[in-house]
Parts: structure tokens; C-alpha cells; sequence
């Protein structure tokens, strides 16, 4: 969905022949990711000023089939002028000292000092005659510094609030029939990233059966989760989640219908591309699925449990995470004698001395025994019980395309646990074979004066009629801008040729098509 | 959650929705796996003992049930107290009676899903039948027209989405198993309050078919033929009506060579589905010895063709007119018609009580115990033990009817929860259990 313009006259200034770039680059420092500016103007300082330069990249993952593509997270790489040590963390009579350096003492008394710049909230705006627009939102995740003989400069590689995600792990509890959109919902709450929810998230075909985490990050969990019925998850430009599901390019207008025309005056270089090697002749798609599988042992202790007396103070402690053999719909408090027996060395229950205290998830238990005695405890053989579930054999959808180009290039779709039904499967196959059955033609544009408004799966049109004399429409994947002062604000476009992607131009729109239309199609 | 068999879970449209092909045969699946539900065998109560003498001093009637519902709908024979939670997992429910009929009891709240409670009428008749419904049980209303032409919207879609999910609950009940019944002067039918060469039980009335595996031995000596006997009687004072009968030459046997499960019409008998009747399956032991002898393996409802009034669902492809209510098939409306009639069934989508399947006899001190059948449908099998001593077995074929292999189950005297996927017993094969109190289906477990 190109960013909406409405309003401005970004859509006349970017096309002048002479542009005048308006930039505003926020940063918030002293902040972390859990204290994420919810008002930029009061909670950051405007460093636009300094930049040497600044580049972004936003794209859909298009090594793998395109019905599965994920997104990394979009990177923005900016250069400062440091010439005053202002962004020297070391610094200490820089205007930014307590906002960049960090300090503690360790137990034996040492002071560390650290810079804090990592994960400091960034915000990048652009746009034309004072009038911006956001186009990137995210943290710095690898600051560096450079002091010689061509200046002091410091440089902040960043990313998108998913590098965030990515790098926060959590175990849940078992989750079922959970809509793809309420569950990144609630991973993203899980992770403190309530602020970066997107409010017009797609709803998917079909319920994820059953869902979990272990120990397992955020940005990942999300990604495959949209996968499995074919879907993308990302970023915008605002730092808002976006997920889309199997229909985007067919169903949302700026997919449908075309944001911008790219003339041959509008961009330096164009290289088509025709992809034969990914063609496919068909697609095998893994799924499997997950059932209750009752009351069963879980986990067992691998050794003897010690749990060290108690003080006059304070009560023994021992701590202990277990992983448990299968996922659980609940783990049962342990039962005395069946479960576990805390007793002494002479086999004397201790049973009303020593506690257990447990901090339940799907697929790993956190416990801490209490010894409330004078006397170690020793527990031998615990073990837990819970109501499990059991992963399936898997199973495969078989598609096989009716005229294939080439003799044989079958894709496999394994190993996302998200897949966990035949109605999923078939919709990924049914993709898969529909949008790689065809030698994929590609678009880069190289040196094209930067539309910020553009974004990820919008439609364009591509004019360049002397290499190719019908303009084609495409499907954007890629988008790579750079600006420095005094330079051009520029991007580089790929794209992938929209015919072809579906098997129809038209589809039946729920709302708005009449039952039997003739034009208006099902989808997958 | 409870597990509905086949059934997935969707989630609703939303205005602008690209209607998919796959979304919509998973719809088609669903629906499927509703009408499945319905059409599940109707298998008969055996109710009662040996005495019909109403007042017998120490005679008692128990039932076991799967608590799912929230009332207890029992037809009395005469005025009696009835008891519900004998055992007192929760608290016992005490209702008095002061003539025949059929009654209503409203539980109170607090008994566990799934869980099986003990029914008990203590020195009277024996009730005809007994069953859990759910009163709060919502009918699902018109279902869209899908008119050809008209613009199409979420809420219809959605319609038809919550009419399978509403169904879908009302049809996903617990299945109880029936007695295994043999005849003849060794094995004495005295659990039930016919002779020895009959069984009477009530039934349900929801196929036009019914279907039937036995074998038999004529008697001895001379005389007329042996005869076996399927009747129905149709207005539940005696009106006896035959469905079938079999002549067994002397010497000779039942089944002949070459037969096996027989699957009877009812339509001559008139019945109304829904209404529960009495049938009798009896062994005319014409021969001058009087030895012949029979057993009843497996009995029930069971249809043989696709109901007259459900369409077939032709599945979708991507790529296809979504035709309303012409032009097709596949036609949307297909949906509508058939969840209007899956609706017209949901009266007799009832949790049966099962007769507890072992019996003491007062008069005559002595306790026996009985195979009960069933025919796989769930996943979990509820069951416990009847008498000390005694391990609960389950009994299953893949060949005969009458031959079986046999796993024993974990004995428990409080209800326990087999993983019928642990077992050989697959979905659809039928099943015998014995030394337990019931043995019922479940779709879930507390």
C-alpha cells in the first residue's frame, strides 16, 4: 500500500526537474526499545543536520518461491558528521555524554563503562519542500566511530523494529485455533511491542490448529506463521507490523491497480530479468498435523534433585528448567509419591518441608524447590505429567502443473510448523505452482529520483517501449533509496512482472461481487 | 476444547475478502463432517432386568452417562424416585415422580463435562428410556438465499459459518454402547424383562434402515422351523409389527453361507424419526428339545444410501464461478439447504443414558455382567470397572463379527479415559467391551 499523499503536494515536487529534498532524522537518545518514543517531536532530537549520508532498503525475500517469501528486516545505514566529538560516547564534555555512555560496578568492585547506543529509536522522514513523510523506523544496531584524516564521522547501521523482535526469545503456553493475525498480536504484546502493532493487518484463510513457543524469537515466529498460507510478514515505514495474507497482489488496490508509471525519463538503467531456474513443474507441500494425545509422563529428572537447606534467613533454594518430551495443553502439578518424594538420606519423607513452585509453558517447565527444613533434600526420580499433544506422521500435497516448461523442478515446502493442515497445504501448493509455473521476468531500475511514498507490493507501471514495446505492470519486492546533502535523493526499484503471478485478473470480492458473476473468479 | 471428529475450525470473512476455493471446501468438509454426526448408527438401549414386577424389594435400575447438556430427560414406567449422581462425584440430585411419563430433570450447575454420573431408580420399573439434551440448544435460524445477482456479503458466508459450528456442537455428542445379547438354555437373556429367547429394547428412530449381525442354532428334534424375528412396536402398547424374519431349517444354522451383516428396511413399520420405539429380536425355539440358541453381536439404525434430502457437495476449484443458487454445481446455496436440513435433526441429537452393564438380581442373588458394543466414532472411551477382581477388556474385529482379537485396559474403579488411537480400533470399526460399569464414547475428557 503506497503511503497515502493526500493532501500534499509530494506527488507534483517529486517529479519536478529540480527537487528540493526535505529530511528529518529523529533520534531518541538516551531511549531503548522499551521506551520507544510515542511522540517524536518532545522525545528525540533532530540530527538532520550532520547526516553525510543515509541509505534504507526495504524488500520480500525472493530467493525462495514468491507465494512464501518472507521480508527481512529493512536496514537503513546513516552517516554523521562528528566533528565536534558530539557523537563520541567517550566524550565527556560531548552534549550528549549521559545520553550515550553507561556506566556499572561489578561485584568485585570494578566500574565498566559502555556506550548505550544500541537499540536507540530512530526515525527517518523525507520528502519534498518541507513536506516529509516517515520512511523508516527502527533502532541503531551497529554503531561505529572513525576519526582522521577525512573528518570524524560516526555511522549507525539500523533496522527495523522486526530486528528487535528477532532478538527477543519466549516460551507461551499452548494457544488453539488462533487466527494468524490474533497470534502475532499476541506475540508482539508477549514482547513489549504493543506500540508496533498494525491496525490493518489481513485476517487469514484459515485457524493455526495449535501454536507455541520455545524459547523461540518474535520476528521468526511471525514470518512463518504468515507463511503457511502464503502470506508476508513486516515493518512499514512507520514501525507499525503489516501482515498480508495469500490475496494481497490480488485483492488490495494498490497491488490492483498501478501507483506509479516509470518512463524511461524516470530512471537511469533498467535490467529485466528472466528466471528459468526457479520454474517449477510443481509443488510438494509438508504439513503436519498436531493431536491431543492425553495424560502422559512428560519429563523426567535425568539425575537426583539436591535441594540444599534452609537457613535461619531464608529457605534452600534449587532451581531447575525442564523441557518436556512433547508440548503440553497443561502440565499437572506434581503429585506427591506418584511424581516426586522429597526425603532425606535415610529415606524420611520431607515431604511438608520441601515446596515446589512452577512457572508453566507449553513446552518447558521452570521450577523452584523450597527447603524450608534443616536438611538437604534429595529427590529421585521426579517426573511430570500432562495432557500432551503429539505430532502427526507428515503428510504432502502433491500439485503437479498440467503443461510444465521444464522437465522437472518440483518444490518442496517443508519444515514450517505452522503448516499444520491439508487446507493450508493446498493453498501453499496451489500458489506455488501458480506463480512459479512461468519463467519469472523481474524489473531492477537503478538511478530513479526517489518516490517516498512507494512501498512494498504496490503496482507499478514500467514504460520502456524501445527494449519493451507494451509497458508492463509489476509487483514491487525491492526498494533501495539514497540521499546525501547535496547530492540526489534516488532509488533503485525491483519489481516482479504482475502477469501471470494469478491465474485470473479478476476475483470474487466478498462485499462487492454478485453471486454468479461471471468475471469474478474464486481464488486459491 | 473439544474435539469435534473431521471437523476444522474456520475463521469468519470480512467485507472485501477474495472468496477462496479452499476456504470454502474446508466449509464443505465441515458440513460433511456435521452430516456424518447425524447419520452415526442409532444403536438401542437395553433398559431393565429380569423382573417386571413393579416395588420388588432391593431391585434397582443404574445408569451411567457422560455428562454433556444440562437436563435429564427420562421416561418413567410408573411413579418413582429418580437419583442422579448415585456416587456422588459432585451431589446427588434427588427427583420424585408421581405417575408415568416422560419426564424433565434440570441439573443443577456444577457437574463436569464429560464425566460419567451414576442414575439410579431403586425398587420401581425400570425406565424406558433415558437421555441428556441441552435445553439452551439454539436452532440456526434462516440460512441465507444466495440468490444469483445479488450482491454477496460477509454476513452470509458468516451465516453459514456459525449455522456448521452451532450444529456442529448440538451433533458432537457422547455415544454409549449396548448390550452383546445371547439366547438359549446355558446363556439365559435374564437381564431383560422378556423371555429367554427374546431381547426388547428402546430405540431411537433416525434411519430408515436397520442393520443387524447374529448367529444361531436351531433346537433339536422335530417340529416346525426355528424361527428369528426382528419386530417393532409401533405405538409402545404391543402393537407388534414385523420387520423380518428367517427361517433356520432343523439342523441348521444362522447365518447361511455367504451372509453376514443384514441390513433391514423400516419403512413398512411407519415410524417417525425422532420418536423412540420398542423393538424385539426374538428366537422361535420351535424344536422338541428346545436348545436352540442364538446371539446378537451388533444392532442398530444404520442407513445404507445418502440421506434422500442432503445435497452432494461438489467441491470447489480455484478459477470458479461462485454460482448462487443456480447454474452450478457447485452452487453456494448447496450450503443453505443442507444446514436447514441437518437443522430439522437436531431434535434427536440426544446423549442416551446406558444401562449400567452389569446387574444384581435379588431374588435370586447373583450378578452378571455383559459385553457392550459400539461402533467407533470418538477418540476417547470412558469406562471403569464393574466388579473387583476383574480386568476391563476390549474386544474388536477386522474380520467377522463374531471374531475377536482382545487388548485388556487399565483397571480403575472411577472413570477413566482410553486413547482408542492407542488401540487397534479404528474410526467406524465396532467394538466390545466387557467387565466394565459402561464404556461410552467421548469427544473430550476433563
Amino acid at each position: 500500500m503506497a503511503q497515502s499523499i493526500t493532501g500534499t503536494s509530494l506527488a507534483v515536487n517529486a517529479v519536478k526537474a529540480v527537487r528540493h529534498p526535505s529530511v528529518e532524522f529523529n533520534v531518541a537518545w538516551g531511549r531503548t526499545a522499551d521506551t520507544f518514543p510515542d511522540n517524536w517531536a518532545t522525545q528525540s532530537t533532530n540530527e538532520y543536520a550532520r547526516i553525510r549520508s543515509v541509505n534504507w532498503t526495504r524488500q520480500l525475500d525472493m530467493r525462495g518461491p514468491l507465494a512464501l517469501g518472507a521480508s527481512p528486516v529493512a536496514a537503513l545505514t546513516v552517516e554523521l558528521d562528528n566533528y565536534d566529538n558530539r557523537y563520541s560516547p567517550f566524550n565527556s564534555t560531548g552534549a550528549l555524554y549521559s545520553d550515550l555512555l553507561a556506566s556499572t560496578t561489578t561485584a568485585g568492585g570494578l566500574t565498566v563503562e559502555y556506550p548505550k547506543l544500541w537499540q536507540v529509536p530512530i526515525q527517518l522522514k523525507m520528502g519534498f519542500e518541507g513536506e516529509r513523510l516517515t520512511v523508516f523506523t527502527g533502532l541503531i544496531d551497529d554503531p561505529g566511530e572513525n576519526y582522521g584524516v577525512s573528518g570524524s564521522t560516526v555511522s549507525y547501521r539500523c533496522v527495523d523494529v522486526g530486528g528487535m523482535l528477532l532478538k527477543r526469545k519466549f516460551s507461551t503456553s499452548l494457544r488453539t485455533q488462533t487466527n494468524i493475525k490474533d497470534w502475532i498480536v499476541y506475540l508482539m504484546q508477549l514482547a513489549g511491542a504493543d506500540a508496533h502493532i498494525g491496525v490493518n493487518m489481513d485476517n487469514s484463510f484459515f485457524y493455526l490448529p495449535y501454536v507455541w513457543l520455545d524459547d523461540e524469537d518474535i520476528y521468526s515466529e511471525c514470518s512463518k506463521a504468515a507463511a503457511s498460507e502464503g502470506g508476508y510478514f513486516y515493518f512499514n515505514e512507520g514501525g507499525k507490523s503489516v501482515f498480508r495474507n495469500a490475496a494481497w497482489w490480488a485483492q488490495k488496490t494498490d497491488s490492483t491497480t498501478s501507483v506509479f508509471t516509470f518512463t524511461v525519463a524516470r530512471f537511469t538503467d533498467i535490467t529485466p530479468g528472466y528466471d528459468w531456474r526457479s520454474v517449477a513443474t510443481g509443488a510438494l507441500v509438508e504439513y503436519q498435523g498436531r493431536q491431543p494425545a492425553g495424560e502422559q509422563v512428560v519429563w523426567k529428572s535425568s539425575s537426583t534433585i539436591v535441594v540444599p537447606p534452609g537457613t535461619d534467613e531464608a529457605p534452600g533454594l534449587e532451581t531447575l528448567e525442564a523441557r518436556l518430551e512433547f508440548p503440553c495443553e497443561e502440565v499437572y502439578p506434581p503429585a506427591t509419591v506418584i511424581d516426586w518424594l522429597p526425603i532425606n538420606a535415610g529415606g524420611v519423607s520431607m515431604a511438608d518441608n520441601v515446596g515446589i513452585f512452577m512457572r508453566r509453558y507449553a513446552q518447558r517447565v521452570q521450577m523452584s524447590f523450597i527447603n524450608n527444613s534443616h536438611e538437604t533434600a534429595f529427590i529421585t526420580r521426579m517426573q511430570m505429567r500432562g495432557k500432551a499433544l503429539f505430532g502427526g506422521p507428515t503428510e504432502q500435497v502433491d500439485r503437479r502443473i498440467a503443461v510444465p516448461l521444464v522437465p522437472s523442478n518440483v518444490i518442496r515446502i517443508s519444515d514450517n510448523p505452522y503448516i499444520q493442515t491439508k487446507p493450508q497445504a493446498d493453498l501453499v501448493a496451489d500458489l506455488v505452482c501458480d506463480r512459479m509455473q512461468y519463467p519469472r521476468l523481474t524489473y531492477k531500475l537503478a538511478g530513479v529520483p526517489a518516490i517516498p511514498w512507494l512501498q512494498l507490493g504496490d503496482r507499478i507501471t514500467i514504460t520502456a517501449t524501445d527494449p519493451i514495446t507494451t509497458s508492463r505492470a509489476a509487483i514491487v519486492t525491492k526498494l533501495d533509496f539514497a540521499w546525501q546533502p547535496n547530492g540526489r535523493f534516488t532509488m533503485g526499484v525491483e519489481a516482479v512482472d504482475a502477469a501471470g503471478l494469478f491465474q485470473h485478473a479478476s476475483f470474487f470480492v466478498v462485499g462487492t461481487s454478485l453471486y454468479n458473476s461471471a468475471t469474478q473468479v474464486l481464488f486459491r | 476444547m473439544t474435539t469435534i471428529p473431521f471437523y476444522t475450525e474456520l475463521p469468519e470473512f470480512n467485507t472485501a475478502d477474495l472468496l477462496s476455493a479452499t476456504r470454502l471446501n474446508q466449509m464443505l468438509s465441515n458440513l460433511d463432517a456435521v452430516y456424518g454426526l447425524d447419520q452415526r448408527m442409532s444403536i438401542g438401549q437395553t433398559y431393565g432386568w429380569n423382573s417386571s414386577r413393579s416395588g420388588e424389594n432391593g431391585s434397582f435400575w443404574l445408569g451411567w452417562v457422560a455428562y454433556h447438556g444440562n437436563q435429564l430427560k427420562i421416561y418413567v414406567n410408573e411413579a418413582c424416585t429418580v437419583e442422579f449422581d448415585v456416587t456422588q462425584k459432585h451431589q446427588l440430585h434427588t427427583v420424585n415422580f408421581t405417575s408415568a411419563g416422560l419426564k424433565t430433570i434440570t441439573l443443577p450447575a456444577g457437574y463436569t463435562e464429560y464425566d460419567c454420573y451414576c442414575i439410579r431408580i431403586q425398587n420401581q420399573l425400570p425406565p424406558r428410556y433415558a437421555y441428556m439434551t441441552d435445553s439452551t440448544a439454539a436452532a440456526i435460524g434462516t440460512m441465507p438465499a444466495f440468490t444469483n445477482g445479488a450482491t454477496s456479503s460477509a454476513a452470509d458466508l458468516n451465516a453459514v459459518l456459525r449455522a456448521t459450528n452451532t450444529l456442529a456442537e448440538q451433533f458432537n455428542q457422547p455415544i454409549p454402547s449396548t448390550s452383546v445379547w445371547a439366547s438359549g438354555p446355558t446363556t439365559p437373556a435374564w437381564l431383560n424383562n422378556q423371555d429367554l429367547y427374546s431381547i426388547v429394547f428402546w430405540m431411537q428412530h433416525r434411519h430408515n434402515r436397520f442393520e443387524f449381525y447374529a448367529t444361531a442354532s436351531s433346537s433339536g428334534g422335530s417340529g416346525p422351523l426355528d424361527t428369528l424375528a426382528w419386530h417393532v412396536d409401533t405405538t409402545g402398547s404391543g402393537s407388534w409389527h414385523q420387520l423380518w424374519a428367517y427361517d433356520i431349517s432343523r439342523p441348521g444354522s444362522f447365518p447361511p453361507a455367504g451372509q453376514s451383516v443384514y441390513n433391514i428396511s423400516l419403512a413398512s413399520a411407519g415410524l417417525t424419526v425422532g420418536n423412540w420405539y420398542r423393538f424385539r429380536f426374538s428366537h422361535g425355539n420351535n424344536g422338541t428339545h428346545g436348545d436352540g440358541t442364538s446371539k446378537l453381536y451388533y444392532y442398530g439404525e444404520q442407513r445404507t444410501d445418502t440421506a434422500a434430502l442432503w445435497t452432494p457437495q461438489e467441491r470447489w476449484d480455484a478459477g470458479d464461478v461462485a454460482h448462487g443458487d443456480d447454474d452450478g454445481p457447485p452452487q453456494l446455496d448447496t450450503m443453505s439447504a443442507n444446514l436447514a436440513w441437518l437443522n430439522t435433526n437436531r431434535r434427536h441429537t440426544t446423549n442416551p443414558v446406558q444401562r449400567k452393564s452389569t446387574q444384581e438380581r435379588d431374588a435370586t442373588p447373583e450378578t452378571r455382567t455383559e459385553r457392550v458394543f459400539s461402533k467407533r466414532v470418538h477418540r476417547w472411551l470412558a469406562y471403569e470397572n464393574d466388579l473387583p477382581g476383574t480386568t476391563p477388556t476390549l474386544f474388536y474385529t477386522t474380520d467377522k463379527l463374531n471374531v475377536f482379537a482382545n487388548v485388556t485396559m487399565p483397571v480403575s474403579y472411577s472413570t477413566v479415559y482410553l486413547d482408542l488411537d492407542t488401540t487397534p480400533v479404528k474410526r467406524g470399526m465396532v467394538f466390545y467391551v466387557e467387565n466394565c460399569n459402561y464404556a461410552i464414547q467421548v469427544p473430550d475428557h476433563p
